[in-house]
């Protein structure tokens, strides 16, 4: 299934689902009774809504008809796998950032995630750890020190 | 009076320093393909706030108005243009290079630029006052065409596709119905997150889409584009950089050209440099004595390129300050940055914030003014930047996009926004889907939607309202002209392509 999908149509599918969704909830959280002449706070998104579900329907179309390289062939040769491989690795270790920073100040979260991006660009140790320290260093002071905002999150 | 009281405010030493402190990092962010200015301004917007709104405005025009310039100088010295701005500036910029003159084609880049956006700016103090007077009369009704104006503008920024170009500018007015409703103050989309009540911040969406989503999409697609650099022109020590009074009367016209065609283009919401350099190069080819020297390193197409894109700022400003409409990516940042100032932008802001927006002319005219200097002198120095690995960039900027976003309002749930305007960024930009219409619709979702439900409350839901006044009837034909132009066009280019073969 995923080999004969091409990248635009499963996008055109996610705008369908999501706006779908969202249609949803507006019509059961969003209030259906306004002041006379108003047409409420329900119609605009509902009619952004529907206009999302057809034209993610028109992508769909537009890409069946026009055949473009199927989403599987995004890990078609060796190349394209390397650097789609080194993406989610920091696409991951950014979500991993995000989460650490929660628990831990923001000095260590952010060294971490430096080196773990070096780690991924194949960086020789020693110029991870000092590239690392000194980026996470500089947003420190600058933020920190110079405009006295608190980069700990409770 | 507001001028000389501008003047000195400006001239304060604290606010030379962020004019500098901005032009340098526009320097650096221009020069380095890949990093673009709505990317630079929208990382630098969190640090101006602990800033007051002249010094951080300062700062934010200094990187809007330089990372325009030094687009030009990788356009010029690897082909590569900086900024989508430069795109016109590699026809002939780099043939010139390649010719060993280097170091006068950024010298031409220079002094053209700072004049196109010097222009500008007087187009910009000539124009902004005026047209925010007409838009003083304007009532909900007229509101709500001029934001459909804006809007209706997606369709000219969809170069690739229009269907997606509308649903990225759709999904955008979708997240503008986040937070409470404009007029009865009830959620939506809210749930129990006190954090979106005022809606989907828009500068970490901005920070999402044009940062993160851009360094992943780099990281992506990390091919050989490390083979550029090898191409680097090299800058001979004893070269002219100076165009000569012979060379200079060659290029005034082209450069008169230039920033005439970038201040009308860059005041059409939804455009930019990268349009007006290119229709300004082709319009002085046609007027040129030596036309079949463009493309080919001619020093008038350099100069009208260089002209234009920047002419283009005080162009996107006029609509900007006068109407609320953004231009461009950057005068949207702006726009928000000025909000998150506490000012109510559109027509408003000039009659409510007079001195402010004096004080910005003079900073816009500072600006290129410390430009010229400093683009004369560290030509060699920013060619030398374009040696540094594009990993080293792309690693700092994911971790300055965080911190950005999370020092605007201390606020966890803007990283997270951020997270998500990241991925969708990246998407939109494999598939080519345009940010643009995106941005439109974040910003002029909310004031379309107001002004639309507020007639129709006046009115007791009678949309004729909608239709009475003249300049409710000038804002309709505008759009019907915005939408029908794209296919009038196509069909004047097919009648034309007939003609030809003919």
């Amino acid at each position: 299934m995923l080999k004969k999908l091409s990248g635009n149509t499963v996008i055109g599918l996610l705008f369908i689902i999501i706006s779908g969704i969202t249609l949803y909830i507006a019509n059961t959280t969003l209030p259906a009774s306004a002041p006379a002449g108003d047409p409420g706070s329900r119609i605009f998104p509902s009619a952004i809504c529907v206009i999302i579900m057809i034209l993610g329907v028109i992508l769909i179309i537009q890409s069946i008809r026009k055949p473009e390289k199927a989403f599987a062939g995004t890990f078609a040769n060796e190349d394209s796998k390397q650097s789609c491989i080194r993406a989610i690795l920091i696409f991951a270790d950014l979500a991993l950032f995000l989460v650490l920073w929660k628990f831990v100040p923001f000095l260590i979260a952010g060294m971490i995630f430096m080196f773990l991006q070096c780690m991924i660009f194949k960086e020789k140790l020693l110029f991870s750890v000092i590239y690392s320290a000194a980026v996470t260093g500089v947003l420190y002071v600058m933020f920190s020190v110079f405009l006295k905002v608190n980069l700990t999150i409770h | 009076m507001d001028y000389l009281s501008a003047i000195q405010s400006v001239m304060n030493p604290m606010c030379l320093l962020c004019i500098l402190l901005g032009v340098a990092v526009g320097m650096i962010v221009g020069t380095l393909p890949g990093l673009t200015s709505v990317m630079a301004i929208s990382l630098i917007t969190p640090l101006t706030f602990k800033l007051n709104p002249t010094y951080g405005f300062a700062m934010l025009l200094g990187v809007y108005n330089s990372a325009i310039f030094s687009g030009g100088i990788s356009a010029i010295a690897i082909n590569t243009p900086g900024t989508p701005a430069s795109i016109a500036t590699t026809f002939d910029g780099y043939k010139i290079s390649r010719r060993g003159r280097a170091g006068f084609a950024l010298g031409v880049n220079t002094i053209y630029s700072v004049i196109g956006g010097l222009l500008s700016t007087i187009a910009l103090m000539v124009a902004c006052a005026p047209l925010a007077r007409l838009a003083l009369n304007f009532g909900s009704p007229e509101y709500f065409w001029l934001a459909l104006f804006g809007l209706s503008m997606m369709i000219s920024v969809s170069h690739a596709s229009l269907a997606k170009g509308l649903v990225t500018g759709f999904v955008g007015m979708l997240l503008a119905t986040v937070g409470l409703d404009p007029l009865l103050g009830s959620k939506r989309f809210v749930g129990n997150n006190i954090s979106l009540m005022d809606g989907i911040a828009f500068i970490p969406v901005m920070i999402g889409l044009f940062g993160v989503g851009e360094m992943l999409f780099q990281i992506f697609e990390h091919k050989k584009e490390d083979d550029n650099k090898k191409d680097i022109v090299d800058l001979k020590d004893k070269e002219r950089v100076l165009p000569t009074k012979e060379e200079h009367k060659r290029m005034t016209i082209p450069g008169l050209i230039g920033s005439v065609i970038g201040v009308l283009v860059g005041i059409v919401p939804g455009t930019g440099g990268d349009i007006s350099a290119l229709i300004s190069w082709d319009v002085s080819k046609r007027v040129s004595k030596h036309p079949e020297e463009f493309g080919d390193g001619s020093i008038e197409g350099l100069a009208t390129t260089c002209a234009s894109n920047n002419a283009s700022i005080g162009g996107a400003l006029t609509t900007a300050l006068a109407l609320g409409i953004p231009g461009d990516g950057n005068t949207a940042v702006l726009l928000g940055a000025l909000t998150m100032y506490g000012m109510v932008t559109g027509p408003t802001l000039l009659s409510n914030s007079a001195p402010f927006v004096c004080k910005l002319y003079i900073i816009m005219i500072v600006a290129n003014l410390i430009i010229l200097p400093l683009g004369l002198l560290s030509a060699k120095a920013c060619i030398k930047l374009l040696s540094i690995k594009s990993q080293y960039i792309q690693m700092a900027v994911l971790l300055i996009c965080c911190v950005g976003a999370y020092s605007m309002n201390r606020n966890y749930t803007d990283v997270i926004v951020m997270f998500i305007a990241g991925i969708c960024g990246f998407f939109f930009r494999k598939y080519d889907y345009p940010l643009g219409p995106m941005i439109l619709g974040l910003l002029l979702g909310d004031m379309c939607e107001t002004n639309l439900r507020r007639t129709l409350m006046l009115s007791n839901g009678s949309y004729l309202q909608l239709f009475t006044g003249p300049i409710s009837i000038g804002l309709i034909v505008l759009i019907l002209l915005a939408i029908g132009w794209p296919f009038i066009s196509n069909l004047f280019q097919k009648n034309k392509n007939k003609k030809v073969e003919g």
